[in-house]
């Protein structure tokens, strides 16, 4: 690809990604900000494909923006009248919530920084796909199914929690 | 590449044993109901000893992803042990017989296989795998209670603590790989001395400029500092443990019991396998990494220390006393010897054991009066002699009294940190110990001297299950601290093998 052509994209993506984040914070009405979410869960996507991987974009988008963004918007159209709800853009929470960014912004720069002048360069490879499947089946074949016990664990504890009271 | 089933058996055990309990009970309920606990306390005694097999200086296998060494074994004694007593004070804990039980030991059997698992990876992935696996199974248990609000409460604020502890960590885990461009620990460790060299135009940590400057790695140093945030969450160390007094408040005593001492112990293993395994490069972290690590174990003690004395709720007090003491096991850290390291492993093997105790009785008293302020122990020594005589002695052994065994828990770690020289930290650790004292002293000051306004009444009977816990709890409290020889030379055996 050529240089400028992936610089462009980049910062399009990147200003896009600011937009539809400060959307999800700023849009007064609940629905509009999970619209907001999933353009940018997308724009996500997209600069994943940038980065060449092709396999996580697609992940990004079938999970979260066709799973958990759709289910959020499902559940405040299912609320009753909470799409016409205004909520509230600022809570007490502000000042301490902008502390915490601005030293995660402050972090991020020092580590991007930071990381100049280290010889870890990017991987080249044709095949994510073949790769990380691959990958999943023999080094990381135990995480694998450790994350199948988890799920498993997580699903018996939210039917635990969200079941109707018994008739004793 | 090795796949090696038998390094897994404990794992699979506890794992299996988990899902068959709840299958069981979906099957046939009645049998399901009527066996969970001794299938839990079967499977727990079983992993354990599976364990006991790897002993040695290690096994990998899984990709690299699975250790199995003298670490593993000791803290997974750790875990089956809490387990085992866990599940027997849970038998007839009246809250949660009003919930379902066989999810309930399935889930607790969910969790210490989790926790296996994070005593025994090598790789980052893992690691976090098992991380989550162990808080979000944790998260439900604390909110088990569904009729109680503060269960609820509990365990939402413990998710979203822990949720965001561990965001935080993943960024280190994530920097961690960017720097190696791997994820296996033993890779890292050997890709680090490479980072040192090129680094060299930027080999120092500006914390101030021009003024403090310390020889290391930027980027390491922050992956570092990432990574202990969400490890300080799971030990719960100042200024990461605002979760536990709430968690612990609200979730039934019993997990809270298993919380305060399984789980701190795994984010121990993780501690010290990131440790041991990257010991030789360290240093690039910022020369006095130690440093960093005091500064926890200093606010833990401290903070918890202080702030437990004004709490009323056996449970808050409880909970600040189990962050005082997660300092103290941070010590054997500071010193960075193997007398350090050993006198962790002692201090969490008799913690689990006094600690257990101490919350055991917060939860059978709760059983048996329906109350968890001091004031429900008021005369307590009259009415109950025995029990109050075991609360009493767990107390005093938390505090740190001679004959029992948590005075040789802080004695080896008082040693390994005046071998080292920190003795301002020595200073502190005693100083807060005798803090430590008056908070317990409370307790006895309710049982044996406080005369209860209203007489206290008892509304269930004590359990014989209970009951047999807590004499398990109170061997494990004496039997170390009359002859911790045995205990001693297996951690310090335990530490050799691996460094």
């Amino acid at each position: 690809m050529g240089g400028w052509i992936y610089t462009i994209a980049f910062y399009v993506c990147a200003a896009l990604l600011v937009a539809s984040a400060l959307g999800v914070l700023l849009l007064r009405n609940l629905f509009h900000a999970g619209l907001s979410l999933i353009a940018a869960l997308f724009t996500m996507a997209a600069l994943f494909i940038l980065l060449g991987a092709e396999f996580v974009a697609g992940i990004q988008v079938l999970i979260y923006v066709g799973a958990i963004a759709v289910l959020i918007l499902f559940a405040v159209m299912l609320t009753q009248r909470i799409a016409e709800e205004k909520v509230k853009r600022y809570t007490r929470a502000l000042l301490p919530g902008l502390a915490v960014a601005l030293a995660l912004v402050i972090v991020m720069i020092l580590v991007t920084t930071g990381l100049t002048g280290y010889g870890f360069t990017p991987f080249a490879t044709e095949d994510t796909v073949g790769d990380i499947g691959k990958a999943l089946l023999s080094t990381y074949v135990l995480p694998l199914e450790v994350i199948s016990l988890l799920l498993l664990g997580a699903l018996v504890g939210a039917i635990v929690l969200a079941r109707k009271e018994e008739e004793k | 590449m090795v796949y090696d089933w038998m390094h897994l058996a404990p794992h699979m055990v506890l794992a299996g044993a988990g899902i068959f309990v709840i299958t069981l009970d979906l099957v046939w309920g009645k049998l399901g109901r009527a066996l969970a606990p001794w299938l839990t306390i079967a499977a727990a005694a079983a992993a354990g000893a599976l364990a006991l097999r790897a002993w040695g200086p290690g096994a990998v296998s899984w990709g690299g992803a699975l250790v199995v060494d003298s670490l593993y074994v000791l803290f997974g004694l750790v875990f089956s042990v809490a387990l085992i007593l866990v599940t027997l004070l849970s038998l007839r804990y009246w809250p949660l017989d009003q919930e379902r039980k066989p999810e309930y030991f399935g889930l607790l059997l969910l969790v210490t296989a989790a926790v296996y698992f994070m005593a025994s990876s090598l790789d980052l992935i893992l690691i976090y795998v098992a991380i989550e696996f162990s808080s979000i199974l944790s998260y439900v248990l604390a909110g088990y209670l569904r009729r109680n609000p503060a269960s609820g409460e509990a365990g939402l604020k413990y998710f979203l603590y822990g949720a965001s502890a561990s965001a935080v960590m993943l960024l280190g885990f994530a920097l961690l790989y960017g720097m190696t461009g791997t994820t296996n620990l033993v890779g890292i460790s050997e890709a680090l001395p490479e980072l040192g060299r090129s680094a060299s135009d930027v080999g120092y940590i500006t914390l101030v400029p021009g003024a403090v400057e310390i020889p290391g790695n930027w980027a390491l140093f922050l992956a570092a500092g990432l990574v202990l945030v969400g490890l300080g969450y799971k030990i719960s160390a100042v200024p990461f443990h605002m979760w536990a007094p709430d968690a612990y408040n609200g979730a039934p005593t019993p997990i809270a019991a298993f919380l305060s001492v399984a789980s701190k112990a795994s984010g121990f293993a993780v501690l010290l396998r990131f440790v041991l395994v990257l010991h030789p490069n360290l240093e690039l972290v910022g020369g006095a990494w130690t440093s960093y690590v005091s500064v926890l174990a200093v606010l833990s003690m401290v903070i918890g220390s202080l702030i437990g004395i004004v709490q009323n709720d056996i449970r808050r007090l409880l909970a600040y006393s189990s962050i005082a003491h997660a300092g103290f096991i941070l010590l054997g850290v500071v010193a960075d010897t193997r007398l350090g390291y050993a006198s962790v492993i002692i201090y969490l093997v008799i913690y689990a054991f006094m600690n257990i105790g101490a919350f055991g009785l917060a939860s059978i008293v709760g059983h048996i009066t329906g109350g968890y302020e001091l004031s429900d122990y008021s005369g307590l020594g009259r009415r109950r002699p025995i029990l109050a005589a075991l609360l009493a002695v767990f107390l005093l052994s938390l505090a740190g009294i001679p004959p029992l065994a948590g005075f040789f828990a802080k004695f080896y770690v008082l040693a390994a940190i005046i071998q080292t020289g920190h003795y301002t930290l020595a200073v502190i650790a005693i100083l807060m110990s005798v803090v430590g004292l008056f908070l317990y002293a409370r307790v006895l000051k309710a049982m044996y001297f406080d005369r209860p306004e209203e007489a206290v009444p008892e509304v269930r009977r004590l359990s014989w299950a209970g009951a047999v816990a807590m004499v398990l709890c109170f061997v494990g409290t004496l039997a170390p601290g009359v002859y911790p020889q045995p205990l001693v030379a297996w951690a310090k055996e335990a530490i050799a093998l691996i460094l």
